[in-house]
């Protein structure tokens, strides 16, 4: 049977199920059985490794950034405005090492000095050794590439630290959920990137109506960034069923790769070669003061456009062409 | 990376042992329960956890942290009374590893019936005001409130010495611990004895938990990290032993502060590393001591 | 635990009755049970996860209810045997019968490796010392990202058919990728029951019920210790490397002290000590998870409380009551 394993639609809000659920891990264990089974599958996790050859499956789709995207637009932007001194603090896995190569590739175009990058195993919680030597490398920037509740305790420990008053941190990826869970406080002037936030609703009417819709189902609860892309995921699929006509594999894969959409944050689409969402990555900020509502925690710096040319080439990721 | 420069290190060592304190009040309870009852707690994590929660809700209904210091532990303690009697109790005499394996369970249980109450996701739990920001201590800064932790710390070292060594309840729960048959024989409720000490231990392993939670937020997984870590901890400092448990704990607190400079990716291991070199080379892990 | 476990050297010509029954054709009727077990099972990917975990705490059974030590470690030769199996087939492409070979060895020698360190220390020692020991091991094979995957986990241990004296056999189909599994699982069972009816396997029970006798009747008690724990090492290794092939991956998971902690808390449920409680253990343990998931997400909930249960009331575990009924 053609399902889409969409994990997670619909459930909102709940921190340790995506870190578990929707770890990278899971993801490319899913995309295994998938590829050996012939099942269609739209993967809304983070991942580098997914869309390269040695992984590819003709069935997963990515409805979700990559890696080499977010770091791409969160770098594009940092690196322009707070300095070319960065020091990185990198969750010590896949997830962490994919940020970090992303950052210093786009760090070449911004020649930012890279003053050192400190590994952590992942699941630390204690960042206190680690904090003082990041502290005396002096950086302007420091780039902390972990997720989860890593990235809760590292942005805590570090506003402890007192590391705000003289660097900026920026972390490839804010969630909604982790800045709910960590609170304010330890979130505060952070710079980071995202697939989705509900407030680009001024500029997207496919916003305004998913936002709506959601509303209307949650009792006024606003989608998190995990909501919207466990819609997508799902949505997607779903009209290449109904454009196909056909619940057949290769009928509904021909059907999503042609599929040009705009279902919840603008104009997207799959490339070919990788099955890889074309789309656009909000750089937010997360706010402290003036929040309209408990979903108002980012403010949108820039929106960096969909464009092919932000991906790694097909080559570089070794499709044939 | 930049040299290594004395002010570093030293700031290093000194994070090290603060951060070894924290060590040392988690794993004293799990020791003095060890030690006396020779139960391994491995509920000890969910107390901690709880105690945090605890302290959430008592925040939250319009408490504020100093009544907490006081109420957590006397609600773990409580609490931790309660579990000793009704399911501890049942299992004394039955061999080493069922207070292990009930305990276990326990944990379980425990962490479920927070995520019930409290939800999957996590808390923040903010620094009182007055211990924000971070402090010249000479080679650096560093938080206030962690100095505080290291404050705290002694201050329940300092109690638990003076109670167990200067106190006749004191006197009995030493030898309740050398030889309960005796002390029974005397005429002295030893159950009675080791119920307080487990309340004891349980309710040091809840103040640690609230001291914990301004450090990382509270999330009902947050007892599972530590628990292996201070088992590292007490098996170092020869388990049930207070004293080694307080050296231990600084000692695998530099060890991490010292890893982190050279291998960061390493500091997690490294613990497990020294427990395992530990265990094989000290005599007293081996065949000669009691199981 | 000693005064739970039976004695598996009853003196044959007793009264009659199922236990004896059992005990005498013991491997014969796993084999029996398990050929039969698919037919009755809700899907056939819970009976595979039921035989493989089965295998896994009939190792971890050897020494934890035979030997009369407590192992917190056992995820490091159950993972070991998984990644071993999987790094053959994915870098090396062996083929699938000599990647199962390849964990089992994996499993022999990560126990020997492990064993040789910890097999002094007693008691609650013991078990901190396996448990410290298997997250190195943890580590090691985390950090070995090129050969194992790191954090992402081990993908691509795909064995689509499988070649048997010429046939070609589709192994994606799960009713027989069951039998495929279940002939090692029922192999692995006889060979446990020959040693425990050897003579070495009353060297294991004596060595347990006491120690001091068995060294002044000559016997090594460290060897013999560490030979258990090695043989055990071999059954978890298998388990694992079937685990591999099964799930056609190996997240790192496996590696972790849940892992053990699972086994023990399988092994407990089933009845330590007894040759039938681990596979029972398994099958009571993942179909309730199975069951209970469906109604509610608390599954860890009922887990603890069963525990405790155990713990408090049925420290025999299910099998091990039913054996004191039967013998009664």
């Amino acid at each position: 049977m053609k399902r889409r394993r969409g994990r997670g639609a619909g459930r909102e809000g709940e921190g340790e199920f995506r870190r578990r659920s929707l770890s990278a891990a899971v993801q490319l264990a899913i995309n295994n059985v998938t590829k050996e089974r012939g099942v269609i599958f739209n993967s809304i996790s983070q991942s580098d490794a997914i869309n390269e050859a040695a992984d590819l499956s003709k069935y997963t789709f990515h409805e979700a950034l990559n890696p080499h995207m977010t770091s791409g637009a969160v770098g594009r932007y940092a690196f322009a405005k707070f300095g070319k001194k960065v020091a990185f603090l990198t969750a010590d896995y896949a997830y962490g090492h994919e940020m970090v190569r992303g950052f210093l590739e786009v760090g070449k175009e911004f020649n930012i000095e890279n003053l050192g990058d400190i590994r952590h195993p992942l699941g630390t919680t204690d960042f206190s050794t680690l904090l003082p030597r990041l502290q005396a490398l002096k950086p302007d920037i420091l780039c902390i590439s972990n997720f989860g509740r890593d990235q809760q305790i590292a942005l805590k420990q570090a506003t402890d630290f007192g590391i705000k008053k003289s660097i900026q941190i920026i972390a490839p990826l804010l969630s909604h959920a982790s800045r709910v869970a960590a609170g304010p406080q330890a979130f505060e002037g952070v710079v980071g990137g995202c697939s989705f936030y509900w407030g680009i609703e001024d500029k997207f009417a496919s916003t305004k109506a998913f936002n709506d819709a959601f509303r209307k189902m949650y009792d006024g609860k606003l989608p998190t960034d995990y909501g919207a892309l466990g819609y997508g995921g799902v949505r997607t699929v779903l009209e290449a069923v109904k454009g196909a006509g056909s619940v057949e594999t290769n009928k509904v894969v021909a059907a999503l790769e042609a599929l040009k959409y705009d279902y919840y944050k603008g104009p997207q689409y799959y490339r070919k070669c990788d099955h890889q969402s074309v789309q656009s990555v909000l750089v937010i900020k997360s706010k402290s003061k003036d929040m309209k509502n408990e979903s108002d925690v980012f403010e949108v710096l820039s929106t960096e456009e969909p464009n092919e040319k932000y991906l790694r080439t097909c080559e570089a990721l070794g499709h044939k062409s | 990376m930049a040299g290594l420069s004395f002010d570093l290190i030293a700031l290093q060592l000194f994070a090290g042992l603060a951060l070894g304190a924290i060590y040392v009040l988690f794993a004293i309870g799990l020791s003095l329960i060890f030690g006396m009852l020779t139960v391994v707690n491995f509920a000890h994590g969910a107390f901690y956890m709880v105690g945090a929660y605890v302290g959430l809700y008592l925040i939250s209904i319009g408490g504020n942290f100093w009544i907490c210091l006081v109420a957590v532990p006397i609600a773990i303690g409580l609490f931790g009374l309660a579990v000793e009697r009704v399911l501890i109790r049942p299992l004394y005499g039955r061999g080493i590893d069922y207070p292990l394996l009930l305990t276990f369970g326990l944990s379980y249980v425990m962490v479920e019936c927070v995520r019930i109450a409290f939800g999957k996701t996590g808390y923040p739990f903010d620094t009182p005001e007055v211990l924000q920001g971070a402090v010249d201590i000479g080679v650096g800064y560093f938080p206030l409130y962690r100095l505080f932790v290291i404050g705290a710390t002694a201050v329940v070292l300092l109690a638990l010495w003076l109670f167990l060594e200067k106190t006749s309840f004191g006197l009995i729960i030493r030898a309740g611990a050398r030889d309960p048959q005796i002390v029974r024989v005397l005429g002295v409720d030893v159950s009675r004895v080791w119920l307080i000490v487990f309340g004891i231990g349980t309710a040091i392993a809840g103040f640690a938990g609230l001291l914990a939670a301004p450090l990382q937020g509270v999330i009902p997984e947050m007892g599972g990290t530590i628990l292996a870590e201070a088992f590292v901890v007490t098996v170092v400092g020869g388990m049930g032993s207070i004293g080694g448990a307080v050296l231990a704990g600084l000692l695998v607190g530099v060890v991490v502060s010292m890893t982190s400079l050279f291998a960061p990716e390493m500091a997690k291991v490294s613990i497990f590393a020294l427990m395992a070199i530990v265990l094989i080379v000290r005599p007293q892990a081996s065949s000669a001591a009691p199981d | 635990m000693t005064e739970t476990t039976q004695s598996i050297k009853q003196p044959r010509a007793t009264t009659g009755g199922w236990y004896e029954f059992a005990t005498r054709h013991r491997a014969s009727i796993v084999a029996a049970v398990i050929l039969i077990f698919p037919l009755v099972m809700p899907f056939t990917a819970l009976a595979v996860n039921i035989l493989i975990y089965g295998l896994y705490a009939l190792g971890f059974n050897l020494v934890f209810g035979y030997l009369g030590l407590l192992s917190f470690g056992h995820a490091a030769l159950f993972g070991t045997g998984a990644y071993l199996c999987g790094i053959a087939i994915v870098h090396f492409g062996w083929p699938w019968y000599a990647a199962i070979a390849a964990g089992l060895a994996g499993g022999l020698l990560m126990a020997l490796l492990i064993g040789v360190l910890a097999i002094r220390t007693r008691g609650i020692y013991f078990a901190m010392v396996t448990m410290a020991l298997s997250q190195c091991v943890y580590y090691l094979f985390y950090q070995a990202v090129d050969l194992t995957g790191g954090e992402n986990g081990l993908r691509g241990i795909n064995v689509r058919t499988i070649d048997l004296f010429g046939l070609r056999i589709d192994f994606i189909n799960p009713m027989i990728r069951y039998y495929v599994i279940a002939a090692f699982v029922i192999a692995a069972f006889f060979v446990m029951s020959r040693i425990l009816a050897s003579p070495f396997g009353a060297v294991i029970e004596a060595v347990r019920e006491n120690e001091m006798r068995a060294r002044a009747s000559g016997y090594d008690v460290t060897l013999t210790r560490l030979l258990t724990f090695v043989l055990s090492g071999g059954f978890c290794g298998l388990a694992g490397a079937l685990q591999a092939l099964h799930l056609s991956i190996v997240p790192i998971e496996i590696l972790h002290y849940e892992t053990s902690g699972l086994v023990v808390m399988i092994a407990l449920l089933g009845g330590m000590g007894t040759f039938f409680g681990p596979m029972v253990g398994a099958a009571v343990f993942l179909v309730l998870e199975n069951i209970v998931s469906v109604w509610t997400v608390h599954w860890q909930l009922i887990v603890g409380a069963i525990f405790i249960a155990c713990v408090l009331f049925f420290p025999a575990g299910i099998w091990g009551t039913l054996i004191a009924r039967g013998k009664r």
